[in-house]
């Protein structure tokens, strides 16, 4: 950096901020709760209502934190919170940066988020199947970012059978014992099967 | 002159000279596979033996070689098949560094001719061109001589080199430039029979661009709004923050927690890398994972590939588990190169984690049969040998001292140095086994008194055809579009056009709604729910061949290629089919629409259908070379045929397939191109040749 550049620079921090905007107490909050949610977004984290009062923003009143949430939930998110969204699990409301993680992702970690393994599987299987169309192998809920173990998914197909919620969703083999979910209500049996069989035999094979 | 050089260079192995001349009167053919086809047609006559001094190997690159154009770095390699039934032409396509390095020496296109009276290889630097002595090569491995010329030559040069494969003649043989990517189609014998063993590359001259600003522009508008990941799968493999979608199946496997975890300097995260992103492309694919299952996260060391490519595609792995037992525990490859003959083991021997066996294994048979220089050809060679051994016919093509010298029992056990007993036998070339890497339509020549009609006809095969090529993303994706593609090049259907629009990830209604914009209604089928053939599925399955050709002449990856769709969500996953004829404008600076670079490459499929015709010696194309197995009506055999839950075809379904695919070429119902379509394409020449032939 020559003389000059480094005297423009020394004028230009003395010189008031021609752009600096006062912000109201509110506009204030908003912007800071912004700021939480988005750094939580950043990590591929949504954050639930809970966690967001334990940690809201110093100086920001729960009462006004409420106000401001209650309007996100109405899709009216105020000033900096325009970008942040909701998806409601079923034990909290969740938030997260909608201009950096899309609504899919954020109601999937709301499900990992609710600690319901039964819904979790049903709901990923339920839209796969009905989606794409495709079964959900017992690999994919063991990996990022569902991370059950394999007793966990063993155990959450026979404790569905169970549920009467759950009466939809099945169990496929392939021939190399690849195992996976499936949704009667979007997919037969026989389909889902061929289906598990191509991915995980065929595709091995002739990738 | 932009984009091609204007030269091509001629060496004859016979006298050791070699000659430079003008490469224009091909810019019709585009260059890379169009230019090379059109020299082939040109200089060696019908019915040459692959292996004939007469024969010829053309090597050819594009006007967008080395350039920045992202994958651009593809060479393809012509010449007669030694392999398939009928020995037409077939197209060897290799990355590597080889291709930017003979566009820096100057060239388009390389013409290989004659026989040397001993081992020798090509030596190419800048200008200066040699045909040098390698008696001292003949006999090593492909990775010693590469070792061995880079270290005469030096560090930087691009070598290419055959194996014992190539050098015993087996059909199935290839050869290996750097120590990993594979020039396959039986190109290895025919070097061999030319006893070259290698050739050296390196060249210092830049490619001249029209218009540089615009093609930077250009590549960063691909990169950006258009490339995914390996073979354009434009969903990540796992749910991500960025994602609307996620599908198991694809190449986007990089995420958040899956490291290269052998990286120099501690495990690499290859986290998230949204569109928009291009310097974290290369993090996108972690190919050794995809290809050996989660256990090789330990072993990546990194992601390597081509020359101007940000995919990376290759997983390159240190398997400590080899020491001892391979010259060096280190290895890079992609797809069924990264384990190749893993499946002649029953089980594997694990030795720290679930899995590790068949990793080494894999990797193993990997680095033996790229020293060797064999050619798999896709899986065949692997599963012509399982063939013969779970029908109990090894005892019956083997004296009983040979059988009883292979200890069979180390394929139960998982021993993987079973591998490697097989693997010197097959390429020993005086070995019965070595009969088994002729080729499937050869095998089945040889040995039809033991084999009937079933081997050939197998599901344990998969052959997209009788002649001897083995199915390559056929029936079992798209339907008859899958299969249609493969009946085009005389081997396997090297056509990923289709499978990565398939296998991109993106949920079936969303792939159907952007195809269906381009080639009509009814173009694409739910995935094993297939219909009956219509019009659109042919144009649909000719702008898979076309764009195909269309990169190997380019050149491009059609591992990559075409950019059909995006992996963003804001352009609706559209891609954008004009990204192709962009380039070709700022690259050459003239102005080349869509349909003008399509029509040109469909001037080279209709040239190499002739070349077909004329190998075939016979227009009826239809019963003598289009004719698909039988296992291809028969498989699953309680699954009524377009039912779901099933790939099976129809016979009569087929026949109409290969009539609407002919007509979308102007061909005849025989399948062979008629005087009016050659002449449209400016073929006349040809027209008249195969009119000459009563072919016509």
């Amino acid at each position: 950096m020559d003389e000059q550049e480094k005297m423009d620079l020394t004028q230009q921090e003395a010189a008031p901020l021609k752009d600096e905007v006062q912000l109201s107490p509110r506009e204030a909050a908003a912007a800071a709760l912004a700021d939480l949610l988005y750094s939580r977004t950043a990590h591929n984290k949504v954050s639930s209502g809970k966690w967001i009062c334990q940690h809201a923003p110093q100086g920001v009143e729960r009462a006004l934190l409420d106000e401001l949430l209650t309007a996100v939930d109405a899709g009216r998110g105020e000033g900096a919170l325009e970008h942040i969204a909701m998806t409601r699990g079923t034990k909290d409301r969740y938030y997260y940066d909608a201009s950096i993680m899309t609504a899919e992702y954020a109601r999937l970690d709301a499900l990992l988020e609710d600690k319901d393994i039964l819904k979790t599987i049903a709901s990923v299987t339920r839209s796969d199947c009905k989606l794409y169309p495709r079964p959900t192998e017992f690999s994919k809920m063991m990996g990022y970012p569902f991370r059950f173990s394999l007793d966990e998914v063993e155990g959450a197909a026979a404790r569905m059978q169970l549920h009467d919620e759950y009466q939809d969703i099945g169990v496929v083999q392939a021939s190399n014992g690849a195992k996976a979910f499936y949704s009667s209500q979007h997919i037969k049996e026989g389909y889902a099967r061929s289906l598990l069989e191509a991915s995980e035999v065929e595709a091995r094979e002739w990738p | 002159m932009n984009g091609w050089t204007g030269k091509l260079l001629r060496v004859n192995l016979t006298t050791g000279q070699s000659a430079v001349e003008s490469s224009e009167k091909y810019f019709d053919y585009i260059g890379g596979k169009g230019m090379a086809n059109r020299i082939i047609y040109e200089e060696v006559p019908n019915g040459t033996e692959p292996t004939a001094p007469e024969s010829k190997i053309v090597m050819a690159i594009g006007p967008n070689t080395g350039t920045n154009a992202p994958c651009s770095g593809r060479t393809t390699l012509a010449f007669l098949s030694p392999f398939t039934k009928y020995n037409a032409i077939v197209d060897a396509h290799v990355g590597g560094d080889t291709a930017v390095m003979l566009k820096g020496c100057g060239f388009d296109a390389m013409i290989i001719e004659g026989v040397a009276s001993g081992p020798a290889y090509i030596k190419v630097v800048d200008d200066e061109v040699s045909v040098e002595d390698a008696s001292g090569l003949w006999g090593k491995t492909t990775t010693e001589t590469t070792a061995a010329l880079c270290e005469k030559h030096g560090a930087g040069v691009n070598v290419m080199s055959i194996g014992k494969a190539g050098e015993n003649l087996l059909n199935l043989s290839c050869v290996i430039s750097g120590v990993a990517h594979s020039a396959g189609g039986g190109l290895g014998k025919l070097f061999g029979a030319k006893k070259l063993k290698a050739i050296v590359l390196y060249g210092k001259k830049a490619t001249k661009v029209a218009d540089p600003k615009r093609l930077m522009e250009l590549n960063n508008y691909i990169m950006s709004d258009l490339m995914g990941a390996n073979n354009n799968h434009v969903v990540p493999t796992v749910p991500q923050s960025w994602a609307q979608y996620s599908n198991k199946s694809t190449r986007w496997t990089g995420h958040p927690g899956l490291t290269w975890g052998a990286a120099e300097g501690g495990p690499i995260d290859t986290g998230e890398s949204a569109p928009g992103q291009p310097t974290l492309m290369g993090y996108r694919t972690q190919k050794a994972v995809f290809d050996h299952g989660p256990v090789a996260e330990k072993y990546t060391v990194k992601m390597v590939g081509c020359t101007s490519c940000p995919i990376r595609c290759y997983g390159g792995v240190n398997v400590p588990m080899l020491e001892g037992v391979t010259p060096n525990t280190t290895h890079a490859n992609t797809c069924i190169g990264n384990r190749p003959y893993v499946g002649l083991l029953k089980n594997y021997q694990d030795v720290h984690d679930e899995g590790d066996g068949k990793l080494t294994a894999g990797v193993y048979s990997a680095i033996l049969a790229d020293d060797y220089g064999l050619w798999d050809n896709y899986g065949e060679l692997n599963a012509t040998l399982n063939y013969f051994i779970n029908n109990g016919l090894m005892e019956k093509i083997m004296t009983p001292e040979q059988y009883n010298e292979i200890d069979w029992t180390k394929r139960d056990t998982g021993d993987m140095t079973f591998i490697k007993d097989i693997l010197e036998r097959v390429v020993d070339g005086k070995h019965p086994l070595s009969t088994l890497a002729q080729g499937a339509y050869y095998v089945d020549q040889q040995y039809h008194d033991l084999l009937g009609d079933d081997y050939l006809n197998s599901s344990a095969m998969t052959l997209w055809g009788l002649i001897g090529a083995k199915r390559h993303h056929g029936n079992e994706c798209a339907a008859q579009v899958g299969m249609l593609t493969n009946i085009i090049y005389n081997r396997d259907g090297m056509c990923h056009t289709i499978v990565n629009i398939t296998g991109s990830g993106l949920p079936y209604e969303i792939q159907r709604n952007i195809v269906e914009e381009h080639f009509g209604e009814g173009c694409l089928d739910k995935p094993r729910n297939y219909t009956r053939m219509n019009e659109a599925k042919a144009r649909f399955a000719k702008f898979g061949v076309v764009r195909q050709v269309l990169h190997d002449s380019f050149t491009l990856c059609n591992w990559v290629w075409p950019m059909t769709f995006s992996p963003r969500k804001e352009r609706g996953y559209k891609g954008d089919l004009s990204a192709e004829a962009k380039l070709m404008s700022a690259v050459t600076g003239t102005e080349w629409t869509e349909e003008e670079l399509d029509f040109a490459a469909e001037r080279v499929i209709q040239l190499h259908r002739a070349m077909t015709v004329k190998s075939v010696g016979s227009r009826d194309m239809r019963n003598l070379h289009d004719v698909i197995p039988e296992y291809a009506y028969n498989t699953e055999p309680d699954v009524p045929v377009f039912t779901e839950g099933t790939v099976k075809m129809e016979k009569e379904d087929w026949q109409l397939a290969l009539g609407m695919f002919y007509q979308q070429f102007g061909w005849d119902e025989q399948g062979s191109p008629t005087r009016e379509t050659l002449e449209k394409f400016g073929l006349g020449d040809v027209a008249d040749d195969l009119a000459a032939s009563n072919l016509l």
